[in-house]
């Protein structure tokens, strides 16, 4: 998963070290039109749908956080 | 029934002694008949109207709820847990969509029916398709969307459908609200409307100094307004630039203060019954770029609009797939903006359209979404030349060119919204920036009114009133709770001074009458 997850955010905003970044979202590095194609892939590729209310920014800070909310959503359904 | 009216103070005497006085489980049934004979008194014949939607949301949102609670019946054992959810989803979607599909086509069909008829009678039809008369049912955007936020939220689970149909009427026709909204969630109305409450004196003064203030925009500046904007626009074409502009301008207020003097009133009523409805308006004219205006104009709108339509495209598949698809072709930068991009001149334009059936309000759509989209196009182009120029961006010059630019941008928009189609708009506008002579242009921004030179003074100052009371709202000043602070004697004075500045300037000002407020017709 952490790889999937971890091209995605390649394909969405290259130049970042996603594996040891923890503040995605508070730092800037991710604004809110990268959130929108994130949410697309990661609803895309996991099969699972994200709600407008889980878009804060602790559930997209990290790869951590992400792979978080995409198990959540996947236990979900 | 037009809430400046006597009849009105009537009715809300009467209600407000018994919604306080009644025992406590009658409360929200005063409220709930009070809504209903003030919406039969406004338009006996559309009550139907109302009442099917309430019924038909309220079925199909206890359908929806059950079948999501009930779901193991539904399980087929073959497949797995997740395909299994899917159908349920599926089968909740069927009266998701009954619901949306009667209510919208209700509020579409009577607003497009001139427009449909027009087209069929081109087409050879000798009488008109739909006559439903000229009466819109009062207020039916605003419920329509307020009860179509409801179901969706029940579909999504994000709230529990409600148990008593007539405790659901109340949420769809509470009668301040239904006026001219905003337009409020179920679950921030809710609890709220059904919760007994004991009669509060500072939130009645609360409530009173808001309808004052409500009052002042309505008398002093938009019925004023009115007439001036009236005399320019109907004189079309004789008017030159300068008045138009002016007019423009003075339409801007007008409108503002119309529909924001309006929810005063309808919050300042419904403080006072101590119910609080959201605040459609955080002082517009001071935004600094488009999209800041509008998330600062008609605020429960947009809410909805945001909520509701703008995510489920951005965020949809189809949208993801073909912006995925075209990536190659736009590159990194344009793949970033596209779904927001989509997203927001749909918004823009269902926004527009809501307006009504012509065509100047899908071109008003479209000069709003152009310059929502182009913001964020063009940032990056911005901050290299601030970058090149050490631009100092943090400056109160800055700001107030930003903000002026807005308001001109939104202004001109108006002539799409205000003129009679976009050929007139756009023939306006070309008037408005063709300065041959400039003293003469000036000259007429001035003094070419339909109105006296005192009037027109009136109106000034009370523009420069409003917008005083929005910079220090905007600095953060709470004016109301800053009033109730102040001794008695300077209270008591202070409303009265206003009350007859009302009486005197507003009600009896020459050729001024109470009329509509505009967005009442929506």
């Amino acid at each position: 998963m952490d790889e999937k997850i971890l091209s995605i955010l390649k394909g969405i905003n290259p130049g970042i070290d996603y594996t040891e970044e923890t503040q995605l979202i508070d730092k800037k590095l991710l604004d809110s039109f990268d959130i929108v194609n994130l949410v697309v892939e990661l609803n895309d590729n996991f099969d699972i749908d994200i709600n407008v209310d889980e878009l804060i920014p602790e559930n997209f800070n990290s790869i951590n956080g992400i792979k978080k909310l995409i198990k959540f959503k996947q236990s979900e359904t | 029934m037009n809430l400046v009216s006597i009849s009105f103070v009537i009715f809300f005497i009467i209600l407000l002694f018994l919604y306080f006085l009644v025992p406590k489980k009658f409360q929200w049934i005063v409220l709930l008949v009070g809504s209903y004979i003030f919406y039969t008194y406004s338009s006996l014949s559309n009550v139907l109207f109302i009442i099917f939607t309430t019924v038909s949301t309220f079925f199909c949102a206890k359908k929806i709820e059950s079948i999501e609670y009930n779901k193991t019946s539904y399980y087929d054992n073959s497949l797995s847990k997740s395909d299994n959810n899917k159908i349920i989803k599926k089968v909740k979607r069927k009266y998701l969509i009954l619901s949306l599909v009667l209510n919208f086509g209700i509020l579409a069909t009577l607003k497009y029916s001139p427009l449909i008829n027009e087209i069929f009678m081109i087409f050879g039809a000798d009488k008109p398709l739909i006559n439903f008369g000229l009466i819109i049912p009062l207020g039916i955007s605003f419920y329509t969307f307020q009860s179509s936020g409801y179901i969706i939220d029940v579909y999504k689970n994000k709230v529990n459908a409600q148990e008593n149909i007539f405790k659901f009427a109340l949420f769809v026709s509470y009668f301040p609200q239904i006026i001219q909204g905003p337009i409020s969630k179920y679950k921030d109305l809710n609890t709220q409307l059904f919760t007994y409450k004991q009669f509060d004196y500072d939130k009645f003064i609360s409530g009173l100094q808001l309808i004052l203030w409500g009052l002042f925009k309505k008398y002093m500046i938009a019925d004023r307004a009115a007439i001036l904007v009236s005399t320019v626009f109907d004189g079309f074409p004789e008017n030159q630039g300068g008045l138009l502009l002016g007019a423009i301008i003075i339409y801007s207020f007008q409108i503002y203060a119309d529909f924001s003097g309006g929810i005063d009133m309808i919050r300042g009523i419904s403080e006072i019954l101590q119910i609080d409805l959201i605040d459609n308006f955080n002082q517009p004219f001071f935004a600094v770029s488009i999209s800041d205006f509008w998330k600062r104009w008609h605020i429960s709108l947009g809410n909805w609009m945001r909520e509701y339509v703008f995510y489920n495209i951005a965020l949809s598949k189809k949208i993801g797939r073909l912006n995925k698809k075209i990536k190659p072709i736009i590159g990194q930068f344009l793949y970033k903006q596209f779904p927001v991009a989509i997203a927001s001149t749909i918004v823009f334009v269902l926004v527009g359209m809501w307006h009504g059936p012509n065509i100047k309000f899908i071109v008003y759509g479209f000069y709003q979404a152009f310059f929502v989209v182009m913001e964020p196009l063009l940032e990056p182009v911005y901050s290299k030349i601030f970058e090149m120029t050490k631009f100092n961006k943090e400056t109160f010059s800055f700001k107030l060119f930003r903000i002026l630019r807005t308001n001109i941008i939104v202004a001109f928009g108006r002539f799409f919204s205000r003129a009679d189609s976009v050929k007139s708009a756009l023939s306006m506008l070309l008037r408005v920036l063709n300065i041959k002579n400039p003293a003469l242009y000036l000259k007429n921004i001035v003094f070419g009114w339909g109105i006296g030179r005192k009037e027109l003074f009136v109106l000034i100052l009370s523009i420069i009133v409003l917008l005083i009371v929005d910079l220090l709202h905007e600095n953060g000043l709470k004016i109301r709770k800053f009033i109730q602070e102040q001794n008695l004697i300077f209270r008591w004075f202070l409303y009265y001074t206003f009350m007859f500045i009302i009486i005197i300037f507003g009600y009896y000002g020459p050729k001024v009458g109470s009329s509509d407020f505009i967005y009442r017709g929506f």
